[in-house]
């Protein structure tokens, strides 16, 4: 799976939860630079992710991601 | 020591001094032997159990990161967390039901170590190596007696940091400005507002409706102008030293719903609860889906509760708040993906003009003023030392018991005028001090600073209350 392509399927599910119509996503954006990024949109946020890709995280891969680069890097190794 | 005693600053400005004398490699031990110091002069017999458990969690720490298998892993943080919860439950326990008093900072501390052992388990890169440096994060005297509750690597980070440089005066005045404004709030606001919740409290029954109301409305600008002046002179201490604590307050009072007060209200503690509990738990129940995020809310909420202590009202206020702040989450939830529909099918509503920005003003300054009410109400079983004075005076305020017979008019004017003028202070500093910028910048602009300084300290020195110096939040 190329980035771009995960990106793809990302936004519509980052632009649902963090309820922005506008939100590109990128690779360096970190949850600092979207407001309504909270532990609760965190959360769904996972969800939305584990369901469009099916895949499963756990507790200390959600943990340790920094940004969405990470985020992207994770789906494709779970998703392998 | 109270950080409002003035033998403290005595103290204070030759330990910074000498600090900074030192050769880098010195100063950890030095602090470390000051914090335990500091520690010594008000718990003896107790910094035998600081010691204690940093050593065991400092062991329990090198075998997590050693250890590579996943399991051994678990095992070993989960038996430091459960140590170290047991070690605050039977406190607090004892606290609650036998009266004794706690180990200064136990719940502080204990945060701190319980945030290191679970760092070290997500990433073994967290684990502190350096024996003097690991011993003082929890020891850290100007954190100690009521947070912030700092997390290891930011601790760290800045003490090795602070080892390689010299002193630096910008960080001097920053922390001194800090720990001048935090006794300000503290010692002018805070300390006049307890006096004037502590005379009606005591025969509450006796006084009016409308004096309840403004008592009730008067607990959480009291509790913010203690406990944010706190913190503010204890991150300007740590400042002295090199080491910024993370904040404990974003204008609370701006908030316009209960679960966003929570984000802005004693921070370091309820992020502390979201990072290791509410996200792990979220993340283990999520398959049940809103039923789930429920749960996990109200448990997160009680666990605040209970945190301050093993007592029926603190676990009424935390079920209180875990059943505010799921209404409020589930409202905006739903709230969210209506607007979103609703903008969808209508794009030109998201024009702004006057009349939507009024509504949306007139929708925030309700929403603050909701939140505000609802928020003092629970605090009363927060604030009252009884079950029983908790509910007489919630029948009070809901106007179920008569009124008092004393009203405004039975009241001196030199203790009610006051408390008007600190409440009002608590409540624009509360709400993020707006327009303040302007205004220092205008008084930057006719005054120099000595005069600024020299006028708060000449406040501070006659505006005082006899009884200053004790913390609401130091006795969890």
């Amino acid at each position: 799976m190329e980035n771009n392509e995960i990106v793809s399927r990302l936004t519509p599910i980052f632009r649902d939860v963090f309820d922005d119509d506008a939100l590109v996503v990128s690779e360096g954006m970190t949850a600092a630079d979207v407001p309504t990024w909270d532990s609760l949109s965190n959360i769904n946020m996972i969800i939305g992710v584990e369901k469009a890709f099916g895949v499963k995280f756990s507790i200390k891969d959600v943990r340790n991601l920094k940004n969405v680069g990470e985020l992207l890097e994770l789906i494709k190794r779970k998703a392998a | 020591m109270s950080f409002t005693s003035p033998l403290f600053y005595v103290a204070l400005l030759p330990a910074v001094t000498a600090f900074y004398l030192l050769p880098g490699r010195w100063r950890p031990i030095y602090l470390l032997a000051v914090s335990y110091a500091f520690y010594a002069l008000s718990s003896p017999l107790y910094l035998a159990l600081l010691i204690v458990a940093s050593g065991a969690v400092y062991g329990m720490g090198l075998a997590i990161a050693k250890s590579s298998s996943e399991r051994v892993k678990q095992a070993l943080m989960a038996v430091g967390v459960a140590a170290m919860v047991g070690v605050i439950v039977v406190f607090k326990a004892a606290g609650a039901w036998r009266g004794l008093l706690l180990p200064l900072g136990i719940s502080y501390y204990s945060f701190k170590l319980i945030s290191y052992l679970i760092e070290v388990y997500w990433d073994d890169e967290a684990v502190e190596r350096d024996p003097v440096v690991f011993f003082l994060f929890p020891a850290f005297f100007p954190q100690i007696v009521s947070g912030p509750i700092q997390r290891p690597a930011p601790f760290s980070t800045q003490m090795r940091e602070v080892m390689g440089r010299t002193i630096d005066s910008d960080q001097i005045e920053t922390g001194l400005r800090l720990i001048l404004g935090g006794l300000m709030m503290k010692m002018l606001v805070g300390d006049r507002l307890a006096g004037f919740i502590e005379l009606i409290d005591q025969s509450h029954s006796a006084y009016s409706y409308s004096i309840m109301l403004t008592t009730v409305a008067c607990y959480m600008l009291q509790l913010y102008a203690d406990f944010a002046g706190y913190t503010n002179i204890a991150l300007g201490i740590g400042k002295l030293f090199g080491v910024d604590g993370p904040p404990n307050f974003h204008a609370p009072f701006a908030a316009v719903n209960v679960q966003e007060l929570w984000r802005r209200w004693h921070m370091s503690l309820t992020s502390w609860v979201t990072d290791y509990l509410f996200t792990p738990l979220s993340m283990s129940l999520r398959a049940l889906g809103q039923v789930g995020l429920v749960l996990c809310i109200m448990l997160n909420m009680l666990i605040i509760g209970l945190w301050h202590g093993l007592t029926l009202n603190f676990l009424v206020f935390g079920v209180l708040q875990g059943v505010l702040v799921s209404v409020t989450a589930l409202v905006v939830m739903s709230l969210r993906r209506r607007g979103r529909t609703r903008v969808k099918s209508a794009p030109d509503e998201q024009i702004d003009t006057i009349d939507r920005r009024v509504r949306r003003w007139t929708l925030a300054l309700a929403g603050m003023t909701l939140t505000f009410a609802l928020m003092s109400l629970t605090t009363i079983f927060w604030r009252s030392p009884t079950w029983d004075q908790a509910i007489s005076i919630l029948r009070q305020v809901l106007a179920i018991s008569p009124s008092g017979p004393s009203d405004w008019s039975d009241l001196p004017a030199s203790l009610t005028v006051p408390a008007w003028i600190c409440m009002a202070v608590a409540l624009f500093v509360g709400a993020g001090a707006p327009g303040a910028k302007r205004l220092v910048a205008r008084i930057d602009e006719v005054a120099p600073q000595w005069l600024q300084y020299g006028v708060c300290l000449f406040l501070l020195s006659v505006l005082s209350t006899a009884g200053s110096g004790r913390f609401v939040y130091g006795q969890f």
